[in-house]
């Protein structure tokens, strides 16, 4: 299944627009049939990388070569990725039909074989019996399987896709991501998916990359990127976090973490030996727990369905503690006196982090 | 050193620039034919009347035509009649506009929609056919005059300074009006319910917010309506009774006399106030900051109250009633013998040979010009919203320079550049074309601009996305998609071109005689009934080319 290793090749890529350096050297490869999310703040290069990639862009310095071919230097006309826009980009004057053939008939694919082609790539998005609809006739979901079908006939090496999911109601991006998904798996499709939604990126990806004024914060799978994040900013923009400052001591054989105000008992991490460090726990890690060993005043409480977060005062540090709601309401009211167990294998963040 | 670092940029920026204008080299060779043909048809003609009003090429510079203009009364009139007049029918129109906009934006009754068509009704005529109908009425053998002259026993006829300004209220109106509607209609309706909410009365929060927020549109609408009024060639001729005004006594001097460097310095005094206030217009008069809606807003104007709508409607009926008026008298002028005199029915004035080949002749050639005019003002409005063209802003403002120059100086500076060589294009229908299309082209160049920004880049990107190259992505997908410009540009230049006179007058010859201008020589000579018959038919035929363009419309669901 998985085909070669450096299919899609982006080394060294630098794009400055003015005095910004939108892109400041980027070097990933990608595999055949992954996908590889792009993730990061608006301002952080995201969107250009991706148009570097579809030709939109001119780099300014550095080579992107796909299928050993290199196509840095290709117009986008003449480059085999297929590009889906934020807002689709149907063209309003032609049918589902039209929009599909549109490429094929610059391709100048006879008429039987394009008619055969659309109606797969139609079936493909499951939008049989559409063809004859505007754009303006269709919902956004049914006009972003447009866009998706439209490049899917030409056959793409890569597929890229740019906040395709921003325009949907919170269902429908649901939907549409499993579709991707499934698409990918069915199709052994290579994707590169641009999102500013963390939840997406780590829900739809193989690998995602977070970026940061145009330089790659971590590239990892998704597991990895929220268990174990490179460093603050990775930490805090995937998901949420405590991040504590302090440092690991020994007393009387045992490890202990130590912030300034309170401190609690670790294994002795096989990472690292460093004096000072930075814990990132993630609050479904804290446990409300009768038995636990630090205690806290419960400060502010936010309920969101299907758990409730607290925010725990210990000894004037707040810590943020997420409780599933299994059984209804969460058990708690503000000001109440409570025990927290902290886990024993927190992720150490090593290097200063990068600001 | 900075400065060193910043002119390094804009040179590496110009550099880049200019690779990219020829990477699309089909492209690159329109945007020069295009630039090339704004200069000759544009400013060129300019320059000639101001090169002539020195005396350039026959005597050598001389300031002795200017002496003249200010040492002889009668031309030195000239100026201040045509000053005076166009700031009275200003005035009169920005009155008239505020008062039928207030009601006709907030209310969607029969009654508005009628207001608003009958207000918009003189578009589709000659800008002189209001001085055929006060002629009909308040001439010399007037119907109206011979009741007063015998009740009153005096010698009143329209003929005059004041015929005038009333003719120039009537035929401009529909232009101020046009703007003032449409920035009252973008206001938000929030803003006047927050005033009334604070507890002012209608009164008050039309003077205190309505019309400090329409302000600029306002403005806007009096320059535009002043520049024509300035320009107005057609009214002073036919209804001046012998006052002179600077286009027409321009239009003399060339006809007459063959006074050319003359002529030159009266065009001189038409264009300097034209060009100022268009100057004014594109850099100072900012209406950015009054944009005052955004996003959807449900809610719509509050009626006018009893006590506004009483004053409001009053003048808008008798206005609007005068216009009809007007109308009326055409078309009864139209069908019977001698108005006023006999008024037995007769089709005698429709048979006219010179009448309808003169017609056949302006609709042919309005027809190729508004093609003309709305082709290259979608191809230069996409190739200017979306190339680095360098030096385009200044062919923008060149571009839409032609729409400010007044007729009668565009159409001397044609004679002076096309009658000798190299061109020798004097008296073609060529050169009439040429003459219409590029006066009108700013228009199509105007929308075209703004539906390109409308249109999302990533459309363009998709196409290439898909494997299509430059030329065929504009073939395939924007001229598709700015159809609504192009027809806005076609009708606009088409409409202007059936009844334009102050330049194209200077082009005709025998043969090529247009309607437009056919019609007023008969109106000069007060031969009402034919002048009438083909006015009639005129308007006739601008107004089934707009019906079959609304047809066209609901057809093709391409919106105008």
């Amino acid at each position: 299944m998985s085909g070669h290793e450096n299919f899609l090749k982006l080394s060294h890529l630098y794009k400055y627009f003015g005095d910004v350096k939108a892109v400041n050297d980027i070097s990933i490869d990608i595999e055949q049939g992954e996908l590889i999310s792009f993730i990061g703040p608006s301002g952080c290069g995201k969107t250009t990388l991706l148009r570097i990639v579809g030709g939109f862009h001119k780099q300014d310095q550095g080579s992107i070569t796909l299928d050993d071919q290199a196509i840095d230097q290709l117009p986008p006309e003449q480059r085999p990725t297929g590009m889906v826009f934020q807002n689709y980009a149907l063209f309003p004057h032609m049918t589902v039909y039209k929009n599909v053939e549109y490429g094929l008939k610059i391709e100048k694919v006879d008429k039987a074989e394009r008619e055969k082609r659309i109606k797969e790539a139609l079936a493909q998005v499951q939008l049989e019996g559409y063809e004859e609809r505007k754009p303006s006739e269709l919902s956004g979901g049914q006009q972003q399987r447009v866009a998706i079908a439209r490049c899917l006939v030409l056959k793409p090496k890569v597929l890229l896709l740019d906040e395709p999911l921003s325009n949907l109601d919170a269902n429908l991006r649901m939907i549409m991501r499993e579709e991707i998904r499934r698409l990918k798996e069915e199709l052994n499709l290579t994707i590169i998916f641009v999102t500013h939604d963390q939840e997406e990126a780590l829900s739809i990806s193989d690998r995602v990359i977070v970026l940061k004024d145009g330089t790659v914060q971590q590239l990892d799978r998704p597991d990895n990127i929220y268990n174990e994040p490179s460093n603050e900013f990775v930490a805090n923009f995937v998901g949420h976090a405590n991040i504590l400052s302090g440092n690991l001591a020994e007393v009387d054989g045992d490890t202990y973490f130590k912030t300034g105000k309170f401190s609690f008992k670790v294994e002795q991490p096989s990472n690292t030996t460093n004096q000072d460090v930075k814990a990132v726990i993630r609050p479904e890690r804290i446990k409300l727990d009768p038995e636990g060993q630090l205690e806290g005043k419960i400060a502010r409480i936010v309920y969101n369905g299907n758990f409730t977060r607290y925010f725990v005062d210990i000894q004037g540090e707040e810590i943020m503690v997420d409780d599933f709601n299994a059984h209804g309401l969460g058990s708690y009211q503000r000001n109440d006196q409570i025990k927290l167990s902290f886990p024993d294998q927190p992720h150490y963040i090593l290097e200063e982090d990068v600001q | 050193m900075s400065n060193e670092a910043s002119r390094q940029s804009r040179t590496a920026k110009l550099a880049s620039d200019l690779r990219q204008f020829w990477s699309e080299p089909w492209f690159a060779i329109l945007t020069m034919i295009l630039a090339g043909a704004i200069l000759l048809f544009i400013v060129t003609p300019v320059f000639a009347v101001l090169y002539k009003s020195f005396g350039m090429d026959a005597s050598g510079f001389t300031l002795d035509y200017y002496r003249e203009f200010f040492s002889r009364t009668y031309y030195f009139d000239s100026m201040m009649n045509s000053l005076g007049a166009a700031v009275i029918s200003t005035i009169i129109v920005v009155i008239l506009s505020v008062s039928i906009s207030l009601y006709v934006t907030r209310s969607t009754s029969f009654v508005s929609r009628f207001y608003r068509g009958a207000a918009l009704l003189p578009l589709v005529a000659p800008p002189f056919i209001f001085s055929l109908s006060l002629i009909i009425l308040f001439g010399r053998n007037g119907i109206v005059t011979s009741v007063i002259n015998s009740t009153f026993d005096v010698e009143f006829s329209i003929y005059g300074f004041w015929g005038v300004v009333i003719a120039q209220v009537l035929g401009y109106f529909p232009i101020g009006y046009m703007l003032v509607e449409s920035t009252m209609r973008n206001m938000n309706p929030s803003l006047e319910h927050a005033s009334s909410d604070l507890g002012a009365s209608q009164w008050k929060t039309i003077r205190k917010v309505t019309l400090p927020l329409s302000q600029t549109g306002i403005t806007k609408a009096g320059l535009l309506v002043f520049v024509m009024a300035l320009a107005d060639f057609s009214n002073p001729l036919i209804i001046g009774g012998g006052e002179p005004f600077l286009a027409s006594e321009a239009y003399l001097l060339v006809v007459g006399q063959q006074n050319l460097e003359q002529a030159a310095v009266l065009g001189v005094f038409l264009i300097v106030p034209s060009l100022i206030i268009f100057i004014f217009q594109t850099y100072i008069l900012d209406d950015s900051g009054l944009e005052t809606i955004s996003g959807e807003s449900g809610a719509s104007n509050a009626p006018l109250s009893r006590r506004v709508k009483t004053v409001v409607m009053t003048i808008n009926t008798l206005f609007v009633s005068f216009i009809i008026l007007m109308f009326v008298m055409v078309v009864l002028g139209a069908f019977v013998k001698i108005i006023g005199i006999n008024n037995t029915f007769t089709l005698e004035h429709f048979q006219n040979r010179n009448g309808w080949d003169s017609l056949y002749t302006s609709v042919f050639v309005s027809f190729v010009a508004a093609i003309l005019a709305a082709t290259i003002g979608m191809l230069q409005g996409y190739l200017f919203a979306r190339k680095p063209i360098p030096g385009k802003k200044a062919l923008e403002f060149l571009t839409l320079f032609g729409l400010a120059v007044p007729g009668t100086v565009m159409g001397i500076g044609y004679v002076l550049i096309f009658n000798g060589s190299p061109f020798f294009l004097t008296g073609t229908v060529l050169l009439i074309v040429l003459n219409m299309t590029f006066r009108k082209i700013g228009v199509g160049l105007e929308a075209s601009i703004s539906k390109m920004h409308q249109i999302d880049t990533s459309m363009e990107e998709a196409s290439s996305d898909l494997g299509s190259g430059p030329y065929r992505t504009f073939g395939k997908v924007v001229v598709p998609l700015l159809s609504p410009a192009f027809i806005a540009g076609f009708i606009y230049t088409f409409m202007t071109a059936m009844v334009s006179i102050s330049s194209v007058i200077f082009l005709i010859a025998p043969g090529t005689n247009l309607a437009a201008v056919y019609i007023l020589n008969l109106a000069e000579q007060a031969r009402v009934g034919m002048a009438s018959a083909m006015s009639f038919v005129l308007i006739v035929i601008v107004l089934s080319c707009m019906g079959l363009l609304k047809y066209i419309e609901k057809k093709t669901g391409v919106s105008i």
